[in-house]
């Protein structure tokens, strides 16, 4: 399916590419995968033990640490998308950035929810500055900013420019922010020990399951939002030449 | 026991309803944008 | 090299001329130093100034978020952008003019705030000055770096001013982690922790190159 609607030069390069045909072709089958994997690993978590000293909250752990590849690869996905997009030209790949930025910022508010959700049941409070769950709150508001910037710039050349540099700036705040919360960070009260307790006996398998059921999803999700916005931007086109 | 179920199912359900939402308008924007003149459908 | 010369030199002196830049950041910074007074009723003096490094960076970020906005607008409301997108050579050096300058016009406001400071606030600066002049001078380079490359692209946006601080204060808080930081121990007296030297360093370079390579794509038309 290439459209090429006569005269927007290099704007209307087919949609979608030749990536995104590829990428596309891979939907289905993920999908089949991720519902057999959702399966497996929701049965893993109901049936793993129960953990003597935190009792049943400590197995959000099977979900909060996994979410980390959705939130964290989204920002390097929309980063070096940007980048690629600017060196290249290539249009597909700065819709590959928006929708990694979209799905992207979903698993980072999870993250945050879960989070202080873990946090409440185990320790009592919801927010304690705790080094990990700092960072991911200051990837969040980079997440913002860039959805704020491409939504309050319109749909014109210039903002997929524009979101690309602050793409890359984001993209370069993920380990300098990583840094700042080591060295000064963490005033939190509670040790590390929030995202990793040692894994124990049956505790293997949950986690292993989490890790891979979510970061399919991430995948399914980007590339399904990647179709959309190929969609969006045809459906735009179309609209605004007059057909 | 309530704060698990809350965290896994926040996460159960936007992660769902965010895909199905895609489905839908990618459904519905594909139906649109294949009818029209200018492409042949896939 | 000459281009960035000459923008700094031109946005240097069009400030001398109307100081209207430097007059709102000033008084900005007083009033938010007046805001702090009022803001924290319930502390002692030693308590204040402890806070005083903390307190001190507030008011040069939003400040300095005050004058950045204005940096460009000038030139958008002349439509001189697309004049100086023109400019012979590679954009960069526009970049580093304009940054440049920011940086004289925001050092002069942050001087006269750090008196002001330490004249509500009860607090010796003098013998802290070197430690402090370096910290708030290297911090302020990635403000202006970071700044600059950022205030072009929301002012061209559909909210303007308001998109600024979105995008920017994310960025900054590694300068503000290490500013902070470090400006602490220089008004303590205590020599200057290497690691905030560093991680102002270090994200000032990372700023400054990457704003002089995408400068190219902020300023296209």
């Amino acid at each position: 399916m290439n459209s090429n609607p006569e005269g927007h030069g290099n704007a209307q390069a087919s949609i979608p590419s030749r990536l995104e045909s590829r990428a596309s072709r891979w939907r289905r089958p993920m999908g089949y995968l991720l519902a057999a994997l959702g399966a497996a690993y929701a049965w893993s978590v109901m049936s793993a033990p129960i953990d003597s000293t935190q009792g049943i909250i400590q197995k959000i752990l099977y979900i909060h640490p996994p979410l980390a590849y959705g939130a964290y690869l989204g920002f390097v996905i929309t980063g070096v998308g940007g980048v690629l997009f600017l060196a290249r030209q290539r249009e597909d790949l700065d819709r590959l950035a928006v929708a990694s930025a979209e799905v992207g910022v979903i698993f980072c508010t999870l993250m945050l929810v879960t989070g202080p959700i873990w946090a409440r049941g185990t320790w009592g409070v919801w927010w304690s500055w705790d080094a990990r769950l700092t960072v991911t709150l200051l990837l969040w508001f980079v997440y913002l900013a860039y959805l704020l910037l491409r939504s309050f710039s319109g749909s014109s050349p210039r903002t997929a420019r524009f979101a690309a540099i602050y793409g890359v700036v984001g993209l370069v705040l993920i380990p300098l922010n990583y840094y700042v919360i080591e060295i000064f960070g963490s005033r939190s009260m509670h040790p590390e020990n929030l995202e990793r307790g040692s894994l124990g006996d049956g505790m293997g398998l949950p986690f292993l399951l989490g890790n891979l059921t979510l970061a399919l999803a991430f995948f399914y999700l980007l590339i399904l939002r990647w179709e959309v916005e190929a969609q969006r931007r045809l459906d735009d086109a179309s609209t605004s030449s007059g057909a | 026991m309530s704060y698990l179920l809350a965290a896994y199912g926040i996460t159960l359900i936007a992660l769902v309803s965010y895909g199905l939402a895609l489905s839908r308008e990618r459904a519905r924007l594909q139906a649109q944008n294949s009818p029209r003149g200018d492409e042949s459908g896939s | 090299m000459n281009v960035a010369l000459a923008i700094l030199w031109k946005d240097l002196v069009s400030e001398w001329r109307s100081r209207d830049r430097v007059m709102a950041m000033l008084v900005f910074s007083i009033l938010v130093a007046v805001v702090f007074y009022f803001a924290l009723p319930m502390l002692r003096p030693e308590e204040l100034s402890a806070l005083a490094p903390g307190l001190l960076w507030t008011a040069y970020l939003f400040s300095a978020l005050l004058g950045l906005n204005r940096s460009f607008a000038l030139e958008l409301e002349n439509d001189a952008l697309a004049g100086l997108a023109l400019a012979p050579g590679n954009r960069g050096w526009i970049f580093l003019g304009k940054a440049a300058a920011n940086w004289v016009l925001i050092s002069i406001v942050q001087i006269l705030t750090a008196g002001v400071f330490a004249l509500f606030y009860g607090i010796d600066l003098v013998p802290a000055l070197p430690g402090l002049a370096t910290v708030v001078g290297l911090g302020t380079v990635g403000i202006c770096a970071a700044g600059t490359l950022l205030a072009p692209m929301a002012v061209r946006t559909g909210f303007r001013e308001v998109l600024l601080p979105v995008l920017l204060l994310p960025a900054l808080f590694p300068i503000l982690a290490g500013a902070v930081e470090g400006s602490g121990a220089a008004v303590a007296g205590r020599p200057i922790p290497f690691a905030a030297l560093q991680l102002l360093l270090v994200t000032d370079g990372i700023y400054l190159i990457v704003a002089f390579l995408g400068f190219d794509y902020v300023l296209d038309e």
